[in-house]
């Protein structure tokens, strides 16, 4: 066993981790980062092919309960440095002033710590920092503004059909702002419309941490260990954070830190937290509240598959290039809260086929090939739905232990009814978009994406995990980053959020370690 | 082929005649899914039970198949692929889908006195109706509900079967593309490298 000693040890290399590592590389602070996954190289660990680049999602035991139990091994989870920003679709939007008040706007949900304005600096930042291409002129200017890069101009013939029935209904829609490149940067070329950005970019034309806050860490002398998984957190006597055990090349080992980052995404960061339960701490580290694991929140994506007399050949392009923001408070006028988004959405045929057979058992054999035979036929147009948090959506753990002998997960989720009236609604939106662009909408495919909540932020410890930095209430030298820390689910997507906010976090752990001295 | 009721819109198309265009890794990838090792979870009976079941739950896209649909699952099995539990299930799908081809032998033994791969078809489309629906012999099916397997197992026969190259190329779908992307965007407009569009819909 090793045993390792380091200012700052941060657990988890995705999204939020990275970039708390690649500002803090750039102080004196010494630096260790974990991930349970490998350190892949696009070029050498990358394919073209779905089957191959599952690798790239969480695999390990999960129990997924409730009545509507959550898929909680593909875009709700990611294995490897880079966590799952490195098989996002890319497209990255700020979150509206009305997602943190949600409570005060709307009475549903709750109020966030922490306003749009607060999050304005560090969605500025990241825009120019991860290189977005967008509109010159986005029709939701609070949803982002000011695109360094340009916006895509090689659209596929799904998003043009998409883009022509929101023309034809009336409704706003726009190029998606992305974290694709554009143009060249540096040594990075611009997108080759290659399609395959849910199975990694071979090409390095996506912007995610691996080739920006990784190699920024890296480059600031941030220790990396991947392929290590972190089994519990162990505190002192002054019950404060201060072992880190993780398990690599099939041994234990310790790290002591005087800052611990938790940034493991939204079901291994409450797991870890309840499992390392001590004296000191029964119900779980950080978890006076009783809130660790509850509020679980997802985001729905469900599609309309329509046909269309014309090849689309959907499988062309990045999959997601053009969307309309206007549904997202659509609520309020038709009978339910909130709202969502829509997007053009190309699938490849593994996605598909496995889409048609879990949204309908009868979808097999014949059934299958007839509905495959029309693929290039076919456009895919997506909702991304806001999901109310509910206390009973929650991660706990069971008594089955997994090979690190750390109790396997149970994931407990159903949908609010709020989530099923913004599904149908948004179901018949995509519908009228497809016949007004000259398609038959023939199947309506239910899925979901993303993990958010589990360790909810506030200013109250009774009811809040953490502060708006990720600090924990009842142990200060313990901070909680990344989605976990959501209040609401809103339906942009939440990653440029969660850089933004690790931005947030990182600053104020610089100045909290500063003066821990 | 000739009793399926829908033929493919591209009877000349082959994915993989432009298979010295991707690059080096994912040749490799589709070489070793085309040839696979051989696995060491899957025993023979399994593998004839397994094969016997996917014929009667796909009939149509095995008569179009390339792949060894038993030897790329075996390969996945042993692999560790299948580690991750189901919805709803607290077992791993690995030993979902190695306990319900063990019951599925049993179950059709018990009934009809002969192994499922050799029951006539009429036999074993009544089983898997029975099974799919969650009619197992309960004290068969104790440890894996025959719904579960069934949902499980198809889940993972349908992911290899459109990962088939062959079957890429019947639905006209252009496969890998690194390095050389796709220049040619709007309407009608295709790559050349990709299958041609079909005649009825040329303008």
């Amino acid at each position: 066993m090793a045993r390792t000693s380091f200012d700052v040890c941060i657990i988890g290399a995705g999204a939020a981790g990275s970039v708390i590592a690649a500002h803090l590389a750039n102080t004196n602070l010494n630096v260790v980062m974990l991930d349970a996954g490998p350190h892949r190289d696009p070029e050498k660990d990358f394919a073209s092919d779905e089957l191959e680049m599952e690798k790239l999602f969480w695999d390990e035991p999960r129990v997924s309960a409730g009545q509507d139990p959550l898929d909680l091994h593909r875009s709700t989870s990611g294995k490897g440095v880079g966590g799952s920003a490195v098989h996002y679709t890319a497209q990255l939007l700020r979150f509206d002033k009305s997602d943190f008040r949600t409570k005060t706007t709307e009475d549903i949900g709750e109020d966030w710590p922490i306003s749009y304005e607060d999050v304005l600096p560090y969605y500025d930042y990241m825009t120019k920092r991860l290189s977005l291409s967008g509109p010159n002129r986005f029709p939701w200017k609070t949803f982002g503004d000011h695109f360094p890069y340009p916006a895509h101009h090689d659209l596929s013939n799904n998003t043009l059909k998409f883009r022509e029935g929101l023309e034809k209904i009336g409704m706003n829609h726009a190029v998606s702002p992305l974290a694709i490149l554009s143009a060249p940067l540096e040594d990075r070329h611009p997108c080759i419309n290659r399609g395959f950005c849910e199975e990694g970019c071979m090409p390095d034309a996506k912007t995610t941490p691996l080739n920006t806050f990784i190699p920024e860490a890296l480059k600031g002398g941030v220790t990396l260990l991947p392929e290590a998984t972190v089994t519990s957190l162990a505190t002192d006597q002054s019950k404060r954070v201060k072992t880190v055990h993780y398990k690599l090349d099939g041994q234990i080992h310790e790290i002591e830190a005087k800052i611990v980052v938790l940034a493991a995404y939204a079901i291994e960061t409450p797991r870890l937290l309840l499992h390392s339960r001590n004296a000191d701490f029964p119900e779980g580290l950080a978890n006076s509240s009783g809130l660790v694991g509850k509020y679980l929140m997802t985001n729905t994506n469900d599609h309309i598959i329509a046909k269309f007399p014309e090849e689309i050949r959907m499988y062309r392009g990045n999959p997601v290039q053009a969307l309309s923001m206007d549904p997202y408070l659509s609520g309020q006028e038709n009978g339910f809260k909130r709202g969502f988004i829509l997007n053009s959405y190309g699938m490849r045929p593994v996605r598909l086929a496995s889409l048609f057979l879990e949204n309908d058992e009868t979808c097999i054999g014949e059934n299958m090939r007839m509905r495959m035979l029309d693929y290039n036929h076919f456009t895919s147009f997506a909702m991304l739905g806001e999901v109310i948090a509910q206390a009973s959506n929650q991660v706990a753990l069971t008594d089955q232990l997994d090979e690190n002998r750390v109790p396997i997960p149970k994931v407990t989720f159903s949908y609010h009814e709020n989530d099923v009236l913004i599904r149908e609604h948004a179901k018949e939106t995509l519908k009228s978009i497809a016949i007004a662009a000259g398609g038959e909408p023939l199947y309506h495919l239910r899925a979901h994406a993303h993990l958010m909540g589990g360790c909810r932020m506030g200013d109250d410890p009774q009811s809040s995990v953490v502060n708006s930095y990720g600090q924990s209430h009842d142990i200060e030298n313990l901070f909680i980053v990344g989605a976990p820390t959501f209040v609401t689910a809103p339906s942009a997507n939440p990653t440029l959020t969660i850089y933004s906010l690790a931005k947030r976090s990182a600053e104020y752990i610089e100045t909290f370690s500063k003066r821990m001295g | 082929m000739d009793k399926h009721p829908k033929r493919t819109h591209y009877p000349t198309y082959d994915v993989m005649s432009e298979k010295n265009e991707w690059d080096p890794v994912t040749q490799q990838v589709l070489f070793s899914r085309i040839h696979p090792s051989e696995g060491s979870i899957l025993t023979p009976d399994m593998k004839r039970t397994l094969q016997a079941l996917a014929k009667t739950l796909f009939p149509s896209h095995l008569g179009e198949q390339t792949l060894s649909l038993t030897m790329v699952l075996d390969q996945r099995l042993t692999a560790k692929k299948l580690k991750a539990f189901p919805k709803g299930a607290n077992l791993s799908k690995e030993v979902i889908i190695l306990k319900g081809l063990t019951f599925m032998e049993q179950e059709a033994i018990t009934e009809h006195g002969k192994t499922f791969y050799l029951l006539d078809e009429k036999k074993r489309n009544e089983l898997v109706r029975k099974w799919r629906s969650s009619d197992g012999d309960p004290s068969i099916w104790a440890e894996v509900h025959s719904d579960l397997f069934f949902s499980t197992v198809s889940a993972e026969i349908v992911k290899i079967i459109y990962s088939d190259p062959a079957i890429w190329s019947d639905i006209g779908y252009g496969g890998p593309a690194f390095p050389r992307g796709y220049y040619a965007f709007g309407p009608h407009q295709f790559d050349e490298w990709e299958a041609k569009p079909h005649g009825e819909n040329l303008i």
